[in-house]
């Protein structure tokens, strides 16, 4: 074999060792990478009872969109409940992912209420903003938890033993 | 990160082109890398890991197909272009249907590296020895995260001059900044109205579901185009000549010159690697129909996974074949504007697959705009929605084709030192706008940044 010839096996040793050092941190990373084979009516049923609202009402496909933007039909299953009064803040939003790849929009909707909310009750409302700066956005993978509430740390809690 | 950012405008791009101007010319490309690398981190530190990985893989790649080539080991040099392309492909494939979350512009990096895999095999433009010449060439942070799809052998003379020059910051700044004005003044406010068709959810007129695809469609242009603008700007800055990807697309008589304007360097990335290898137009009717279907399904599967993408992939791929083999010029005696009307028509429902989360519901969205929720045309959501956002749809409609462009240049020609004072009062007041645009919005991603 030419020197080139000797290169290029070089080159290919090289080449090789990079994907197996990548495939073994892909590897080591997986166990990292959270998704729960918890029953969706299992993981609401816990985080509504450890959340202990008092004045909510329970939205639909529709409120998911006006309040977040986001598209019932695109996801496995969530869960809303929101406030009952203009003066409410607390509220709840469970989503149980289809596709890890809606992560993203899913955590950026629920920044997007959580600011608009705070805004709204500025100057008027201090209980209601502390309720919201305390409000727990949880990522389990393939679950995402919102929770404004009184109990919020309660419910982060609950989220992630039903996990 | 992203270049509509206060953080990207005011701190990471003045401190590079500063760090750019006084580094020495040697040690250019690796301060360029180095910059790449860290912009990559601080948009998505977790998967840097991959993105590296990616470069290194290619290079050493690369030179294994080089050096077979040089020892006359041809048919060891087509091994290694299987394995690499290979690899690059289920890399790919299993970021983006497989694992949990994908890196940033994975799309658009493992491109750019096929792009000088094949570049090099095909003889196109010599392998780079130096790594952080090749590695730069892959993660240059301008087009790194959303393009546009620079090919190798475009960009392979670009890494030995490394000059910066008067004339490409001012005209790199002017292109950035008309990127920026078209993210966060148009494409940033469509979006808004485009969710507020949205949270209608389910029960709306005909109307307002028509409004609603224009809105995307227009938001989805001046999204795409306007980070084009400031990728290719930036890059200017830095002495990096790209060509533009898109070209007044909406102004398109035809799908075929639709895509000839839209996305330019992926049309031209297909062309090039996948449609002229497999025959073009070279070869029979029935093989030509084959060429087609499989770049359009494949341009569908880049965009997104779901049936959705792949169905509006096709569903491009057969008004290609229908205007090659069956239109052909019958239509060419149609007024423009009409022809022009129908391309707009048949794209911007095609949309509808794109926003939808489902083919289900993109069928579903298409029956509201033939009234299908039994509200009628038009109600009093469809005029609030009309008369709120008509000074932004009108300027957006303007905007999307080359009238701004055209009479900027005749009054330039015709008054030139008091254009160039115009100009700069009316960029520095969308400036203004942009900034309180940047401060107030809610961060809104590029949409084409999940690819």
């Amino acid at each position: 074999m030419t020197q080139s010839g000797t290169g290029a096996a070089a080159m290919a040793v090289c080449k090789y060792i990079v994907l197996v050092l990548f495939a073994v941190m892909l590897i080591a990373g997986a166990s990292g990478v959270r998704q729960s084979d918890a029953a969706f009516d299992d993981v609401r049923s816990a985080v509504v009872t450890a959340a202990r609202f008092e004045a909510v009402q329970e939205g639909d496909g529709q409120m998911l969109r006006r309040l977040y933007g986001l598209d019932p039909s695109a996801y496995e299953d969530f869960t809303l409940y929101y406030p009952a009064t203009n003066m409410g803040a607390e509220e709840l939003l469970l989503v149980k992912l289809t596709d890890m790849s809606q992560r993203d929009e899913v955590l950026a909707a629920i920044e997007s209420r959580l600011k608009t909310q705070i805004t709204t009750f500025e100057g008027y409302g201090p209980d209601q903003v502390a309720m919201l700066e305390a409000a727990a956005v949880e990522d389990g993978g393939n679950y995402i938890l919102f929770v404004s509430s009184a109990q919020a740390d309660t419910a982060r809690r609950a989220f992630s033993d039903a996990l | 990160m992203s270049f509509s950012t206060i953080p990207f405008v005011f701190l990471f791009l003045p401190v590079s082109l500063l760090l750019y101007v006084i580094t020495p010319r040697r040690a250019k490309p690796l301060l360029l890398l180095v910059l790449s690398l860290l912009f990559y981190a601080w948009g998505d530190a977790g998967h840097l890991p991959a993105l590296v990985a990616s470069i290194l893989f290619n290079y050493f790649g690369v030179l294994e197909i080089d050096r077979w080539f040089r020892s006359g080991y041809d048919g060891r040099a087509r091994t290694a272009l299987y394995t690499t392309v290979g690899a690059n492909v289920l890399f790919l494939c299993f970021y983006k249907y497989f694992a949990g979350t994908m890196p940033l512009g994975v799309s658009f990096f493992t491109f750019s590296a096929l792009s000088y895999v094949f570049d090099v095999y095909y003889d196109t433009a010599p392998a780079e020895p130096n790594i952080i010449r090749a590695a730069l060439y892959m993660a240059f942070f301008p087009k790194l995260i959303s393009g546009p799809i620079v090919q190798y052998g475009d960009f392979f003379d670009q890494l030995e001059a490394f000059q910066l020059t008067k004339s490409d910051l001012f005209a790199g700044t002017e292109l950035f900044l008309i990127g920026l004005f078209k993210k966060v003044l148009l494409a940033d406010r469509l979006g808004a109205a485009f969710a507020a068709v949205q949270a209608m959810g389910g029960g709306m007129a005909a109307g307002t579901a028509w409004l609603g695809m224009i809105f995307y469609s227009l938001q989805l242009y001046f999204d795409f185009s306007g980070y084009s603008d400031m990728a290719i700007g930036l890059s200017r800055m830095l002495g990096f000549h790209f060509d533009k990807n898109f070209d007044y697309p909406y102004r398109s008589l035809n799908v075929s010159e639709f895509w000839r304007r839209w996305h330019i360097s992926l049309g031209a990335w297909f062309r090039t690697y996948v449609y002229i290898p497999l025959g073009g137009n070279r070869c029979g009717s029935g093989r030509q129909l084959f060429n087609l279907a499989a770049v359009w399904l494949l341009t569908g599967i880049w965009h997104g996974s779901t049936l959705n993408f792949v169905f509006w992939g096709l569903y491009h791929g057969l008004f290609v074949a229908l205007e090659r083999f069956v239109i052909r010029d019958r239509f060419d005696g149609v007024p423009r504007a009409l022809r022009s009307l129908a391309t707009c028509l048949v794209v911007f429902v095609g949309w509808v697959f794109f926003f939808s989360g489902s083919l289900g519901g993109a069928f579903g969205y298409i029956g509201e705009m033939l009234g299908g929720d039994g509200m009628g045309f038009w109600n009093g959501a469809t005029s609030y929605l009309f008369r709120t956002n008509f000074l932004l749809l009108a300027a957006a409609v303007v905007g999307s084709g080359p009238v701004v462009h055209t009479l900027r240049e005749n009054i330039v020609a015709r008054y030139p030192t008091r254009a160039m004072t115009i100009s700069v009062a009316i960029f520095a007041v969308l400036l203004i706008f942009s900034i309180a645009g940047m401060v107030n919005a809610t961060y809104s991603t590029f949409l084409y940044f999940q690819f």
